[in-house]
């Protein structure tokens, strides 16, 4: 499969996956470009490695967390700006979802690539693993830390809800 | 499962299903993003091509064309014209879509400038003729060189097939301190077309203009590409800035200047250190009303 026919048949998969992947659609439609162009130049080989799509799932989680490392002051702004479609339906009353939307946009990349992997994937521990270079425990610690964060932030809506 | 995960996984379920994302806008964003690597590509082989073994059997065959104007002058603002050599003989199908203009040593810095013909902008197929200054001898940085004769001139050629690349060489001292490079992309039988290509060129002088001049950067490379239905282009400068050019009017984390005819320069910090000198930089952008009509020509 040439470079342009692997494109036109995943495109849209990819960058719905980088859209979830960092929670915004114009930063994933940036990573996507980025990682594409750059598959562009080897694609024999990534090509002939027969998972190019795992190969190019993994550029994108790490695209995405060195430009989370880079521009994490900035995109605590980006953020913070108001979203250009409505927020989604409640799923559990008292919680609004573009709430814990918001509190996982500001997870550190590491924790919410691996939150996503896991929820919205489905991937095991050692599927992650594999994907982001790390090892099953470091996995394990990030997403004990993701959840613990997301729970401490839940409670406080809860609290806050109550008074 | 627990509350938490179940909340995650509604929560990721109900975003998936409002995210649409732009398909069609990140395609056009890789085939530029690859035309643009594509031009890059070509006009800084000479910067890594500059070679330590001299062969000096190509120095001393120096021919005594005439330079063309303005080649070995001193640096000009971009913004001015370059000239530069002009093939007479592309492959049929193939019409000019990229000029490149960047700026060679370090002393005494020289423009050289790019042309590229490929059947679309973003085309790989195509063929790219460079006017590279360089004091010291250029040669293969990949591939095993066979030499070959260019209007009498002796020069190398090689095929390249370094990091996913699928093409052919010729370099070619035009002149003292010039050098010809001939690099043809994905087309069959690359060395005849590369040759005949080569032995086309003549002294006659190609103006390549630059649509913008920017005082506050250091110096540029830049790149232009596109046909007759509209051009794009990016540039590089020495302050870590990038620019990009086309009709969009807001692009996130760029600092925007209208150039007029509904284009715009977008500038953008390569590296954080520079977000402050954006805004001063950007006042210094000018258009220069340059001409396009070499979009989509042949010789």
């Amino acid at each position: 499969m040439t470079f342009e026919e692997y494109a036109e048949a995943r495109l849209h998969a990819l960058l719905r996956y980088a859209t979830m992947l960092t929670g915004d659609p114009h930063l994933a439609q940036d990573i996507v470009q980025d990682v594409m162009i750059r598959a562009h130049s080897r694609w024999r080989q990534i090509e002939s490695c027969d998972m190019p799509e795992q190969y190019l799932r993994r550029s994108i989680v790490n695209a995405y967390v060195s430009w989370k490392r880079r521009w994490s002051v900035r995109n605590l702004v980006s953020f913070s700006s108001p979203p250009d479609r409505p927020a989604p339906e409640s799923t559990h009353e008292g919680i609004e979802p573009s709430d814990l939307w918001q509190r996982m946009a500001w997870l550190p990349a590491r924790q919410r690539a691996v939150v996503v992997l896991r929820f919205y994937e489905g991937f095991t521990d050692l599927e992650i693993a594999e994907l982001m270079g790390c090892t099953v425990s470091t996995v394990r610690s990030q997403m004990s830390r993701a959840l613990a964060r997301l729970r401490v932030a839940m409670q406080n809506n809860d609290l806050q809800e109550s008074r | 499962m627990s509350y938490i995960d179940q909340e995650i996984g509604a929560l990721l379920g109900v975003e998936e299903s409002h995210a649409t994302p732009d398909v069609a806008a990140a395609m056009t964003g890789i085939k530029r993003g690859i035309a643009r690597r594509r031009h890059r590509r070509v006009a800084t082989a000479g910067a890594a091509a500059v070679a330590v073994v001299v062969p000096t059997t190509i120095a001393h065959r120096a021919a005594r064309h005439t330079v063309p104007p303005g080649a070995t002058a001193s640096p000009k603002p971009v913004g001015t014209n370059v000239s530069t050599l002009a093939p007479t003989w592309i492959p049929a199908g193939l019409v000019e879509t990229g000029r490149s203009l960047f700026l060679m040593g370090t002393a005494t810095p020289t423009w050289g400038a790019t042309r590229t013909w490929s059947k679309t902008p973003d085309g790989v197929a195509s063929v790219a003729v460079t006017d590279q200054p360089s004091k010291e001898a250029v040669s293969p940085h990949a591939g095993t060189p066979v030499p070959v004769i260019v209007a009498g001139r002796r020069g190398q050629a090689w095929a390249d097939h370094s990091r996913g690349r699928n093409d052919y060489v010729i370099v070619v001292q035009w002149s003292a301190g010039h050098w010809l490079s001939v690099d043809v992309a994905a087309l069959p039988d690359m060395p005849a077309i590369a040759l005949r290509v080569a032995n086309s060129v003549v002294g006659t002088a190609a103006t390549v203009s630059s649509p913008v001049s920017c005082s506050g950067c250091t110096n540029m490379t830049l790149e232009l590409f596109g046909d007759r239905s509209g051009w794009s282009g990016v540039a590089m400068t020495g302050n870590a800035i990038d620019f990009s050019f086309d009709r969009i009017p807001v692009q996130t984390d760029t600092v925007t200047v209208p150039l007029g005819g509904g284009m715009y320069a977008h500038l953008h910090a390569n590296d954080p250190k520079v977000i402050a000198q954006l805004a001063t930089v950007a006042k210094t952008v000018r258009s220069t009303n340059p001409d396009y009509s070499w979009m989509g020509t042949r010789p």
